[in-house]
């Protein structure tokens, strides 16, 4: 199970980390590798999501739901992940049992003050089928009166009871509005400092387009990044050469913009990071262009980690492509 | 354990763009880098995983303040040194004992070979609510991705998750990703809705 130098850890090993069935060194490794290693982080968590998720379904295989009940559950936390997979288990079947329901919108709330003048429907949550009292001529309209009074008196506190409910759930929906408008507000901000940073760097591009000719320039191909021990490829620089220029090979052209992030793997340390890219068509492939300058590269493997960058959503990191550097 | 020293606005700003390496996210790095660090102290069974989560990333912002920069190594690979010596200094403090022994409780409480119902019948009413209400939250495709991607049985999940890559033009890997991603913010909203129904 220990998994081969080098080598991506397998689905199987990860799913034994988590179950904490690993040897311990094993473990003091991917403890780290936990924090520091980006996709491997990514990739445990959406491991540990299916474990849970087979967990609830009753899924898991006899030696795993073992150690599942006896090493898993035994945190607060991880508890609690069990107990979301179990609630969205059930949303699962309920809509699954009432196809034709479309998730309905949150209803905005204009402020609790609307909502409390608001005379509350019947229809919302009917009350009980009346039913016509039995027929008693003898004790005639008083006691017809009497009941209508007590249902009368019941129907009016049931509906207090909901109005004060209302008001609650309505306050706290009403500061969750205010939350996300203050959120929206900063993604506005760091929006327009984003496009304020553009602007500059289209600025230095214009600058320096006048020498960019006289570069000597030595590029390389880098396939979208597979599982497995295959060699990395590598790029020649010859003494003299000014840019690397790295063409990475997009699985999927996804994203109007990119970012690329050259990384040195032994050390899992950021050595330098690209300006927002664009994809480019080259052939029949979709390709992000990234020049770095030769005087970074030492003769050693790097990481190319590449993100996309959505219009208004979070980026993405898309993949890691290696490649050696060999200094002629 | 916990000092007494918090970021200034300031200060939190500055460490925020240092963690995003050059890439603004919005905050979505320090939170990731929070989630992953609370994992940490959780699968070391640290009794509150989130307070030395804090802790650490606290003490990385500080460090941060005082030094002006930190280079040599990747924010990711900073936090790490900083909270394994939270980590250190947690198994160091005085009330160790105690706290193994709130841990044995709890890991004996939780152990329950019941199945998967850990609160009462009430709980899980309020928590299912909380869930359909963070759903409708949700922008409508991150809904129906979130949905659609973790729904069926392990052996149906492979072949439905490449259908579904396939039809977003996306590799499963991204998928993978984008989907972790929401539920992650999903558990997020539930926990907060569960503490304010508490």
């Amino acid at each position: 199970m220990a998994p081969p130098d080098q080598q991506p850890y397998d689905d199987r090993f990860l799913t034994q980390y988590l179950l904490g069935n690993v040897p311990t060194e094993e473990a003091e490794t991917m403890d780290i590798l936990c924090i520091s290693d980006e996709e491997l982080a990514t990739r445990l968590s959406a491991i540990e999501n299916d474990l849970v998720d087979a967990y609830v379904r009753g899924d898991l295989s006899e030696p795993d739901l073992d150690r599942f009940k006896s090493f898993y559950v035994a945190s607060a936390h991880r508890r609690h992940k069990v107990e979301f997979a179990a609630a969205l288990l059930a949303v699962e079947k309920k809509r699954a049992a009432t196809p034709v329901a479309e998730p309905v919108a949150t209803p905005v709330i204009a402020s609790p003050t609307v909502i409390a003048v608001r005379a509350p429907k019947p229809a919302v949550e009917p009350l009980p089928e009346r039913k016509p009292p039995p027929r008693r001529p003898m004790l005639g309209w008083g006691f017809a009166l009497a009941a209508a009074a007590v249902f009368l008196l019941a129907y009016v506190s049931l509906e207090n009871f909901r109005l004060r409910r209302h008001l609650g759930s309505a306050e706290a929906e009403h500061a969750v509005v205010d939350q996300s408008r203050q959120e929206l507000q900063k993604e506005l901000d760091s929006e327009r400092s984003a496009n304020a940073e553009s602007a500059k760097e289209i600025e230095r591009l214009r600058q320096s387009q006048a020498n960019v000719e006289q570069l000597k320039i030595v590029s390389v191909l880098l396939p979208p990044p597979t599982r497995g021990s295959a060699r990395p490829p590598a790029i020649a620089i010859q003494p003299g050469t000014d840019v690397a220029v790295l063409i990475v090979v997009l699985e999927s052209d996804e994203f109007p913009q990119y970012r690329a992030v050259l990384k040195d793997p032994s050390a899992n340390q950021t050595l330098w990071s690209s300006q927002n890219l664009q994809s480019a068509v080259l052939g029949e492939k979709k390709t992000v262009s990234i020049s770095i300058p030769t005087a970074m590269l030492k003769q050693q493997n790097y990481v190319i980690e590449l993100t996309g960058l959505p219009a208004h959503a979070t980026p993405e990191i898309i993949g890691s492509y290696p490649f050696h550097a060999t200094l002629k | 354990m916990k000092q007494n020293w918090t970021p200034t606005q300031e200060t939190f700003r500055k460490f925020l763009h240092w963690l995003d390496e050059g890439v603004d996210s919005g905050g979505e790095r320090y939170l990731e880098m929070r989630r992953r660090l609370v994992f940490y102290f959780d699968r070391k069974n640290c009794l509150s995983p989130d307070d030395l989560a804090d802790e650490t990333l606290n003490r990385v912002a500080r460090k941060l303040e005082e030094k002006g920069s930190i280079s040599g190594l990747s924010p990711a690979h900073y936090c790490y040194i900083v909270a394994r010596f939270v980590f250190l200094e947690y198994l160091r403090s005085e009330d160790r004992e105690t706290a193994a022994q709130e841990l044995l409780d709890t890991a004996l409480e939780g152990n329950s070979p019941a199945g998967p119902a850990f609160g009462d019948p009430s709980e899980e009413q309020v928590r299912l609510g909380c869930l359909e209400q963070c759903l409708n939250k949700l922008e409508g495709k991150e809904r129906d991705l979130i949905l659609e991607y973790y729904q069926g049985e392990q052996r149906s999940k492979i072949e439905r998750r490449a259908q579904l890559a396939a039809r977003l033009g996306v590799s499963l890997n991204a998928l993978s990703i984008r989907a972790c991603r929401i539920r992650n913010k999903l558990e997020d909203c539930v926990r907060k809705c569960l503490r304010s129904e508490t």
